[in-house]
Order: structure tokens, then sequence, then C-alpha cells
């Protein structure tokens, strides 16, 4: 560890995950630490499928502050490495996507393949000496894993695998990523800087409906429908449950959604929803049972542990790329199932852009919340005040015979929001991927 | 069209009165907006309008991709009258907290080029425009973009038909970009 803290790590967070230290969301020391033992230990999302169909699509993104390039080589293979000459550290590309079987980067012109090893280095027979080694000088590779066409990455070789870490999320990602045909993103992300912790927002999509009757009360008052009962936080969400899993990933569900998407989605498209929603948890509940098929028909807010967001129902994907512990950036994408009409495709993606895009009549309501949650830590006295999470404390982890997970109820919760911060800690606070799985195993029923 | 000779051509510039009223029309745009009258600003929108922010990915030049559509790729706006509508409204409910106290908003809209097209009713405009939003205490961004806008005579008024907004920022550097260019 780089970073020598003023203050005990572990004491940041109280053990039930209920109580934080605010400068978990705003110093510096702690995120150079998160940055080493968040990011560079877990999975983090990379692409899908169909952002890099073809042989030698590329696309360039974050992993915590590292830049990467991901791309599809010529054998089909997904590889991704580090976007940075080894040579004397300069961006080798500087586009966001396209398609090159060649990474040449613009200082001296040393070429990467689609491996990220060296291809050619100009001039090497007469000015480098003949013990040079190339295999020296590739490019540092991130292992790569997928799950049902969604790919991730981690620096960590000791991490378990991508389907480990997903653990029982991936029973509850199978409701939509299991379905005929899979689920696909629509691209490419738009992006949007936010002077804000990004662990506000991942704890605001792992489990906070609590604000959705409040914060978006304009927005929902706006569309109307079902939704109008959570307005000015009158009520709880009926049905409502929440989820929280092993590795920290969880989401809120509040099923049998028909009324509500016709006043999500405008005019036909709201007709093309239902439908396609009708028609297809018959098909779910064949595929995968009862409980999938009543989380199909369900809307969805949820995290993956640490920083990949989702929607269901407005079918949003984000990721939040963190640029100190002060500012992040918002990268969107809309999730759809590969089978569905153009149309509706188009349709989803419309909605997603209107309500959570960069101009989302949702989305904007939520930027100047966490905005306001982490610049108020500037004040000295205000840092030493503690930041509350103890919602539904005690009413969570319920037995369930039909869910792998552990579960609360009311939908209003903090449940999954303390199991995250539980999981932040066990990261900042475990040496390695056995000590943070052996504490995981015991600690995140407690 | 007003003063339109079938004999125009598409493409060539308006004479200097036409240029006026143009200008004019684009200038008490920026002032309703600035001022929050979104009421008669929509009401010189046509039924049909198509309001477009599409995203700029930095691609290579050589990239041989098509340009970017509504249908092939991401938005920040692709709005219709009823979306705009939307934005409106939420806007009247007054329970939108981050307008509230509400920004400071200035356009200053210049480069404007009207020109004919091939249909008597209707210009190709070309403006463009830059935005300062001061919000709060201290909160400052700006937005530079430029416009290409259809405007239609409809009953004797000129009113905006399409605008396809060329927003000269990928990452949008402040919060949000909920406001109309
Ligand atoms: S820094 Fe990349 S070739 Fe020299
Ligand atoms: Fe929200």
């Amino acid at each position: 560890m780089n970073a020598i803290p003023k203050f005990n790590i572990g004491d940041l967070v109280r053990p039930d995950g209920g109580i934080q230290d605010r400068r978990i969301y705003w110093d510096e020391d702690v995120y150079q630490m998160e940055l080493e033992r968040v990011f560079a230990r877990s999975w983090l999302f990379l692409a899908q499928d169909s952002l890099i169909a073809e042989k030698g699509d590329f696309l360039t993104t974050f992993m915590g502050q590292d830049r990467v390039i991901v791309t599809r080589g010529q054998d089909g293979k997904v590889r991704a490495f580090l976007n940075s000459c080894s040579h004397r550290g300069n961006i080798i590309c500087r586009a966001d996507s396209g398609n090159a079987k060649n990474f040449v980067c613009n200082y001296h012109g040393w070429v990467f393949g689609s491996d990220g090893r060296i291809s050619d280095i100009p001039l090497k027979d007469e000015i480098y000496p003949k013990e040079f080694d190339e295999n020296n000088v590739a490019l540092k590779q991130v292992r790569v894993e997928s799950y049902r066409g969604f790919i991730f990455g981690t620096f960590d070789d000791n991490a378990p695998s991508l389907t480990d870490y997903l653990g029982e999320m991936a029973w509850y990602f199978d409701t939509f990523m299991d379905a005929p045909g899979g689920a696909e993103l629509l691209g490419p992300p738009t992006k949007v800087r936010i002077k804000a912790n990004w662990k506000f927002f991942a704890e605001n999509f792992i489990g906070d409906f609590y604000h959705a009757g409040w914060t978006h009360a304009a927005a929902i008052k706006t569309v109307g429908g079902p939704l109008m009962a959570l307005l000015g936080n009158q009520a709880t969400p009926q049905g409502a449950i929440q989820f929280a899993t092993k590795y920290g990933h969880g989401f809120n569900a509040a099923p049998g959604n028909e009324e509500v998407y016709p006043h999500i989605h405008q005019g036909h498209i709201a007709e093309m929803w239902e439908d396609w929603v009708r028609s297809r948890v018959p098909v779910i509940k064949d595929r995968l049972g009862d409980e999938r098929a009543l989380l199909y028909n369900a809307i969805w807010d949820g995290s993956m542990f640490p920083n990949t967001s989702f929607l269901r129902g407005i079918d949003t994907w984000k990721v939040w790329q963190p640029r100190g512990p002060r500012e992040l950036e918002v990268w969107t994408w809309t999730i759809v199932e590969r089978d569905m009409p153009e149309e509706l495709k188009r349709g989803i993606r419309h909605t997603n852009e209107k309500t959570f895009g960069v101009a989302g009549i949702l989305e904007g309501d939520d930027g100047e919340n966490m905005e306001g949650n982490t610049n108020t830590s500037e004040g000295w006295v205000t840092r030493q005040e503690p930041l509350n999470a103890e919602m539904g404390l005690g009413w969570e982890n319920l037995e369930s015979e039909t869910f792998p997970s552990m579960m609360s109820e009311p939908g209003d919760n903090e449940a999954a929001q303390r199991n995250f911060l539980r999981m932040w800690h066990t990261m900042m606070t475990s040496e390695n991927w056995d000590e943070i799985m052996a504490r995981r195993t015991t600690e995140h029923k407690k | 069209m007003s003063g339109g000779a079938s004999d125009i051509k598409p493409g060539s510039i308006v004479p200097l009165d036409l240029h006026y009223v143009i200008q004019s029309f684009l200038f008490k745009e920026a002032r309703m907006l600035d001022e929050e009258q979104f009421r008669p600003w929509q009401a010189t929108l046509t039924d049909d309008i198509h309001y477009w922010l599409p995203i700029r990915e930095n691609r290579f030049r050589k990239d041989r991709r098509p340009e970017p559509t509504p249908e092939n790729s991401s938005s920040v706006y692709n709005d219709d009258y009823t979306d705009i509508e939307h934005r409106i409204m939420r806007f009247e409910t007054g329970l939108a907290w981050i307008e509230d106290p509400p920004a400071r908003v200035r356009r200053v809209v210049s480069n404007i080029e009207a020109e004919y097209t091939d249909d008597d009713n209707e210009l190709n405009v070309f403006s463009n425009i830059i935005l300062y939003r001061n919000r709060r205490q201290d909160e400052e961004a700006w937005f530079v973009a430029a416009r290409r806008d259809r405007l239609r005579m409809v009953d004797g008024q000129w009113k905006l038909a399409r605008r396809h907004i060329v927003f000269d920022q990928h990452v949008v550097l402040d919060e949000n970009l909920s406001v109309f260019l």
C-alpha cells in the first residue's frame, strides 16, 4: 500500500455498514487505496459482445483510472491491455472505438498487435542491442472473462472466476441475460462529468428506492401512472424486495409492472413493450422458473460491485468511472434483448436517453444530490460528522427458499447499501483474494 | 413562401429582409428560453419537430462507419413534440428541485446563414450558439454548438421543424445538459 493514511482504514465503516466516516467519499489517500485495493482487484465491466462484434473491432475504456484497449482479435477472441505505450508511456489509441489490426503509438511508431504484443518497432535492428527482448515490452494484459456476452476484466490473477465473483447475481442476471437470444447493449455510451464520489452513485442504484418518490417527484408527476403512488414518498413500493449478494452486488425489484411500463414508454412503443413482456413471461417461466418469470416482469435498480449499475423497466446500463475522490464520469448504454424487433430496441433506447441520459428528466435530479453529498465534506467539521445508512437495519437477510441470496423487505431499505459498503470495507482491509473470499463467506450473512 | 419565386435555387442565400426576419426569430427564441418562457417557445415548433443532439464519438478519420443517425446511434436529445412537452411539464410541476432556485442561463447566437431549399415553404438555417449557465453559488458551464435548423412557414409564421445540434463536447463537462440549445 502506497498511501499513508491519517486514520485506520478499517475504522471508516462500522462493521454492520450502517455508519460511514465521510472521508471514504472525500479523502485522496482513501481514493488512492481504492484504486489499488478495489479497482485493481475487482472484475470491472469492459464491453459487451455486440459493441465489438467483428474481428478487429475495438473500444477504449477505463478500469479505475487505468486506460485500456478492448479488442476482438482476428481469432475472434476478446483481449484487453493497458492503453499506455511501454516505451515512454504515451496513450496508444485515442479513438473511442473503431476497427484495427494494430495499434500504433504516435510518439515513435511502435506497433502493437491485437494481443498487446509488439508487432513492429521502427529501425529496431539498427538502434536496439541484440539482447533487447520484445517480450519485455508487451503491454500489460487484463484478465478477461465474459458472462453471457458481457465482458469483464480484472488485473488480479488471484481473483475468483467472473462467474464466482458474480455469485448469486448471475442467477438474477439470467432473468434477462439468459432469455432466448440473450441481452445486448446499444452504444456508444453517453458520458457526463459530475463532481461527486463514485460510491454515492453505486449505492443509489443498488438499493435506494427511497429516493425515487422524492428526488424524482417532477418526472414521476410528468409521466403519471402507478408510480404516482410514490410521489413525495407517500408510500413504499408495493411488493418490492431488496437483494444483496456475497460479493457486494445487489438490487431492488418491484414486481408486476405491466401497469408501469406504458407510462414510462410512449405511444406504440409502450404497446410493443407490453406485448413483448407478455409474450416473454411464459418463455422465461418455462426456461428459468416462476421466480425469474416474476422478476422478468419487475422494475429493477441494481449495482454490481464496484461501479456498474443498471435498471430494468427503463433499460439503462451504467458505469461510474472514477476521476478522483470527488469526480466521476457517468457512462450510459441501453440494454435490450437481442431478439426484440429493431423498432422496439430503438424505442427503448429513446426512453433511456430521455429519462437517464445526459439530459434525462430523471438523471439530472440525481447528479446534484450526489455532488451535494460529496462537496459538503470540504468543511473540516462537517467531515467529522458520520453518515447514516441504518434503514431496515435488523430486518435484512431474510431466509428465502426461492431466492439464492439474502433478501430484505420492505423494498425501501438500505440493506443492499450496507452490504456494498461491507464488501468495500473487506476489500480495503484484506491483503489478497484468499482473505477476501474467506471473510466474505462468513461476513456477508451477518 | 414569402417572396419565394419558383426559380430560386435551393442552397442560395435569402435576401437581406428575409435574413433579418430569420435572425429575429433565432434571437427571440434564445431570449424566450433564457427567460424560461417555455410555452411561447413551444408555440414556435411544428407538430412534427425533430430535436436532435447526437453523441459525437472520437473516431479515426479513416473510420468508414456511416455517420451517426437517430436510428443507429446514441443521442442526448432525440425528441419529438411529445418529448419536449414532457420536459416542459416536468419543469412546470414545481417539483424539479434542481431548477429551484433557478439557474442563470444566457444564450448568444451568431454565424447565422439562411438558405432556400427545394421546398418553397422551408429554409435551411445555420447558426452557432454559446450557452452560459451559472447555478447556485459558483457553478459555471459553457456549452458551444452549431445548429442545423429547418424552418417552415406555417399560417404566416416561421416555425422550427427540425434542429440538429452539433455539440462540441464528447464528455459533457457539467453534470447535465438539461438546457435547450
Ligand atoms: S512512447 Fe510509444 S513509441 Fe515511444
Ligand atoms: Fe435517481
